[in-house]
């Protein structure tokens, strides 16, 4: 028993600046950056020099903002059947967050140095995640208090073995629906996201099993 | 060439990632007329060499790995022009780029950048490169082709730029990426596999029929 979709997605932008905080001091904390920078040696001058870098270019490239859509039974028709249970209310939404900036022109911005390039794609990735997770702690996909949640993976059999892959017609579907949003957002044929830095979760809300009296 | 001091100095700074030490005994040997090739060849890039050795032992990691390689930059950007003037050749070129598809660049970078500290001479293709490129790159001269990938969706692409070089047996194809195996690559009829940057510098290698 799915909800019905809402009219239009609800777009939000982020503020850049916790976002990149919580993504450096993850990074930093992270044993391949944590040990070289405790060093005091070149090698931890020029990966600390790397991150002011990085952390500059995203700065002035990126732009976070997200989508989020509630989903009715047109949009999910493409998708492989999803684990909706019978008889109990469902809530099936959608959130597209990009960060919005695009990996050759951070290349270009960083004056193609792959160093600074490797480390502003590991703190871009970073930042993304937070942004997901503040969206997550935020409650955005919309379920009411005491639903259970569970992410859904754009995933289907490709023949090759039997084994899943991601979806890529389902996310250009999906992505579809994100068209009102205008977050500038494109998935190409394989499924990968134009802006690279961006995320499209599927969230399942189910309501709690009533017992019966 | 620099004194045996200067040698193990330059030897150091590249696998401690420090680019100032690098530039400067660099500098010093080519102002000093001293032989930059035989300095490239019997220190620098043994040098990267110990830093792929290090990576693939767990003990280093990648932004280490990558500043040694920018450090040995430093020194390839003053020894490159001075070389090229004087008709040098490099040990072999290389052109590499993410398929079709595919717009990550992370692994394919370090690749590049590990090429580089390996003497190859690197042309980065970038992202979502179709078949034709890479032909384009095999008109220009280049007979070694690196491909990567990252998605289940985009590693057929490396097929289609196996099969498109199929009859053109002077043109080894290395791949490597998130989602590729040795199983993988010989599926497809690819000449090499990398597992990791370092694994891939010694496949180009192997292709190119130099002790690996």
């Amino acid at each position: 028993m799915l909800h019905e979709a809402a009219a239009a997605p609800q777009v939000r932008h982020h503020p850049l600046g916790p976002l990149l905080d919580e993504a450096e001091a993850r990074l930093r904390r992270r044993p391949d950056y944590a040990r070289p920078l405790a060093g005091g040696t070149a090698r931890a001058r020029g990966i600390a020099a790397a991150l002011r870098e990085a952390r500059a270019c995203v700065a002035a490239m990126a732009r976070p903002r997200s989508a989020v859509l509630a989903l009715g039974s047109a949009h999910l028709s493409a998708m492989q059947p999803l684990p909706v249970p019978a008889g109990r209310p469902a809530l099936v939404t959608a959130c597209l967050m990009t960060l919005g900036h695009g990996q050759p022109a951070a290349f270009d911005w960083l004056g193609r140095d792959y160093l600074a390039h490797h480390v502003q794609t590991e703190l871009s990735r970073e930042a993304l995640f937070a942004l997901g997770r503040r969206l997550r702690d935020a409650g955005s996909g919309g379920a009411p208090a005491g639903w259970a949640t569970r992410r859904l993976a754009l995933m289907a059999g490709d023949g090759d073995g039997g084994r899943r892959r991601w979806d890529a017609g389902a996310v250009q579907g999906l992505l579809a629906a994100f068209r009102g949003a205008d977050l500038g957002v494109q998935a190409i044929e394989s499924g990968c996201f134009e802006p690279l830095h961006t995320l499209l979760s599927l969230t399942l809300a189910t309501a709690p099993a009533v017992a019966p009296s | 060439m620099p004194s045996e001091e200067d040698k193990d100095a330059l030897f150091d700074a590249i696998i401690d990632g420090d680019r100032e030490a690098v530039v400067r005994v660099v500098r010093a040997a080519a102002d000093g007329g001293d032989d930059l090739a035989g300095l490239l060849r019997e220190v620098m890039i043994p040098a990267m060499g110990e830093v792929g050795e290090l990576f693939s032992k767990g003990e280093i990691f990648v932004p280490e790995m990558l500043v040694a390689a920018r450090a040995m930059q430093g020194g390839i950007d003053i020894i490159e022009p001075i070389l090229a003037g004087g008709g040098h050749q490099p040990i072999g070129r290389v052109c590499i780029g993410s398929v079709k598809g595919d717009l990550h660049d992370i692994g394919k970078n370090l690749v590049v950048m590990m090429l580089r500290g390996a003497g190859f001479e690197v042309e980065d293709l970038g992202v979502d490169v179709p078949v034709g490129r890479f032909a384009e790159a095999v008109a220009r001269g280049h007979r070694v082709i690196c491909l990567s990938a990252l998605l289940t969706t985009t590693k057929p692409e490396m097929k289609t730029v196996v099969d498109h070089f199929r009859d053109r047996p002077d043109v080894r194809i290395v791949v490597g990426g998130a989602v590729i195996t040795q199983d993988y690559a010989n599926l497809i009829g690819a000449h090499g596999f990398g597992e990791d940057a370092p694994a891939a510098v010694h496949a180009v290698r192997r292709c190119l029929g130099l002790n690996a």
